[in-house]
């Protein structure tokens, strides 16, 4: 790989390993696994940056979705729940939202890595029905049902909480 | 109202707070043992598979290839001195001329769905075995080799003028004669136009360039009746000079049943079970009976006055036919009759000794000489041999001239008889090739295997 692909590759972490770390830690639930699976993601980009220079972050999402899913086959998903950071940086402590968001994280580590993948696309990354099928490699009707799925399981999880979607 | 998406969002912030531990560097130096480890695992896969490719594209090209050399032109044609079970996948003769032939033998050719008849020609000259690749042969019909092993006459397929009878191989109907030349490798055919198609019944070659053929014609044809399917008509003998255009009558009754036919002389068979022997050219015969212990039909020397044949009859109980098998030379001493009143038996024979246990005359080689099937049974897993023998006609005396072990009888259709004359030749047993299917089968699997390898390892292979 040349040195000026080199600084592409770096530069684009630079640039958007935030955004790309929320993603993996709303996937995974716990901060370490999502910088790891960042990091897996970005280097199973790596050896084909020089095709993906022109506009990497599509396949960088989608190696780190189906990343996602394929490292929770190999354990019990349900057994896993990483702790909840207390407050965000910026110093602000709200107890409402520090209890909001152990409950969601609590509801979303009871999804399945499929469902909580195409929830976290479809809501958070606010891509089509369309985009998160050929991001994770299925089909429109398995990607409604499981977001219809996902829904339903939350609505029960989270009774108080109003899941309106936008 | 909390969006879900402000709810997520409201989550995910949290990562904010974790300080970058050198995600750019440490993704780099992942995916550099990453792209090697990919490399690594395809190409030694890649090697493997290319190894077992290989081994499996050699392993079938040796088992397929014949260890024998061309013949030297002029070389010393003969029988092989053993004859070998020809394996399903043989190649065949792909209109390349085999050149001089000893033997035929009826085999099942293998092909992608199943076997269909065929018939193996075994050179006269190098032993090599090919499938016959006759054009337009009729399946599973009559092959015939000539005395001198240079014609090979054979059953063609052909047109009709009705609906074609197919009962028989359901191959189409069987519309002409053919005589394929060993050594040019030119086919000469002779159509032979019918209703429904021809209902072949025999060939014999009266000399290397004469050919007796019979046939008749089916009455009927698919969708007649079953009795007319199965009937036919007009059985008459055909004379067929090679190089002449056609085939003309060859003068005898129709329907004649002919047990053989030296130079000039035929012998048949008469309603009455004695036999008859015709001279050709000035349509003399002359009748004689063998009784009724024969096992096998009498076969006519040259001069068409002395036969040889097998019979016996065993005493023991239990036993049934013409064992011993012993054979029988006798000259033929009935008086010149046209129809058939000469007194039977018409014969002064006698038998040679210590010659029990024969199956049956194949030819006279010289005055002096015939040679004979012989067979013995194996005990066990020794399946036994069969052989053909010289016998000497005066002293009994034999010695064995071909061998074929593992076969109760002799694995032959035809034979080229002008070479029972000659010293049997070395021929090395014919390879064995693999079945296509399993060569081509293992040959996909090894890919499938490695392209799965490829790909499993390539997905599988941790960053």
């Amino acid at each position: 790989m040349s040195e000026r692909d080199d600084v592409s590759f770096e530069e684009f972490v630079v640039a958007r390993r935030a955004a790309l770390l929320r993603t993996a830690y709303l996937l995974t639930g716990d901060l370490d696994d999502a910088e790891d699976l960042l990091q897996v993601a970005l280097a199973k980009c790596y050896p084909r940056w020089r095709r993906l220079a022109d506009r990497p972050e599509p396949y960088v999402r989608r190696v780190l979705a189906r990343e996602s899913i394929n490292r929770w086959r190999g354990r019990r998903w349900r057994e896993t729940l990483g702790a909840v950071p207390s407050d965000p940086v910026d110093g602000r402590h709200d107890p409402d939202a520090h209890d909001r968001r152990l409950e969601l994280a609590a509801a979303l580590g009871q999804l399945s890595p499929r469902q909580r993948a195409v929830l976290v696309l479809r809501y958070f990354d606010d891509l089509t029905e369309r985009e998160t099928a050929q991001l994770l490699g299925i089909s429109v009707g398995t990607v409604k049902s499981h977001a219809r799925d996902a829904l339903a399981r939350l609505r029960v999880l989270l009774p108080d909480f109003e899941l309106s979607l936008r | 109202m909390d969006a879900l998406h402000e709810r997520l969002a409201e989550l995910a912030e949290l990562s904010d707070s974790r300080p970058d531990p050198g995600t750019a560097g440490a993704a780099e130096a992942r995916g550099r043992r990453y792209a090697h480890h990919r490399r690594l695992g395809t190409t030694l896969t890649s090697l493997v598979c290319i190894v077992a490719l290989v081994a499996i594209a050699a392993a079938s090209l040796l088992t397929s290839r014949d260890s024998v050399q061309p013949a030297a032109p002029g070389a010393a044609k003969g029988l092989p001195e053993e004859i070998y079970e020809p394996s399903r996948w043989l190649d065949g003769t792909e209109g390349s001329p085999p050149g001089p032939l000893s033997l035929l033998i009826s085999a099942e050719r293998g092909t992608w769905t199943g076997t269909v008849p065929g018939v193996v020609g075994v050179s006269a000259t190098t032993g090599v075995y090919r499938f016959l690749d006759l054009p337009r042969a009729a399946p599973g019909e009559e092959v015939a080799l000539s005395p001198d092993g240079t014609h090979v006459a054979f059953w063609a397929t052909g047109p009709t003028t009705l609906s074609p009878n197919t009962r028989s191989e359901g191959n189409g109907p069987v519309g002409a004669v053919a005589v394929f030349d060993t050594v040019t490798g030119e086919t000469v055919r002779h159509d032979i136009v019918s209703d429904h198609g021809l209902a072949p019944d025999s060939f014999i070659w009266q000399d290397s360039d004469t050919l007796l053929l019979n046939f008749g014609v089916y009455l009927g044809g698919d969708g007649d009746s079953e009795m007319a399917q199965s009937s036919s008509n007009d059985h008459t003998w055909h004379r067929w000079v090679v190089g002449t255009p056609a085939p003309v009558a060859a003068g005898l009754p129709p329907g004649a049943d002919v047990v053989d036919a030296a130079t000039g002389n035929v012998l048949m068979t008469t309603a009455s079970g004695g036999f008859v022997v015709r001279d050709q050219v000035t349509g003399a015969e002359r009748l004689f009976s063998v009784g009724s212990d024969f096992s096998t039909q009498p076969v006519l020397d040259d001069t068409g006055r002395r036969i040889a044949y097998v019979a016996g009859r065993s005493s023991r109980p239990g036993i049934s036919g013409s064992n011993p098998n012993r054979i029988y030379v006798a000259t033929i001493t009935g008086a010149l009759s046209r129809d058939g009143a000469a007194s039977p038996p018409g014969l002064d024979r006698r038998m040679l000794p210590n010659n029990g246990r024969t199956n049956d005359v194949l030819g006279w080689v010289d005055d002096s000489t015939i040679a004979v099937a012989r067979s013995e049974m194996g005990e066990g897993a020794d399946l036994g041999h069969a052989a053909i023998d010289l016998v000497d006609v005066a002293t009994g005396e034999s010695r064995q001239l071909v061998i074929s072990r593992g076969f109760p009888q002799l694995p032959v259709s035809s034979m080229a008889t002008d070479l029972l004359a000659s010293p049997s030749i070395t021929a090395p047993e014919p390879p064995r090739p693999w079945d296509p299917r399993v060569t081509t089968g293992l040959l996909t699997s090894v890919l499938l295997v490695g392209l799965l390898g490829v790909l499993s390892w390539r997905r599988r292979v941790r960053a």
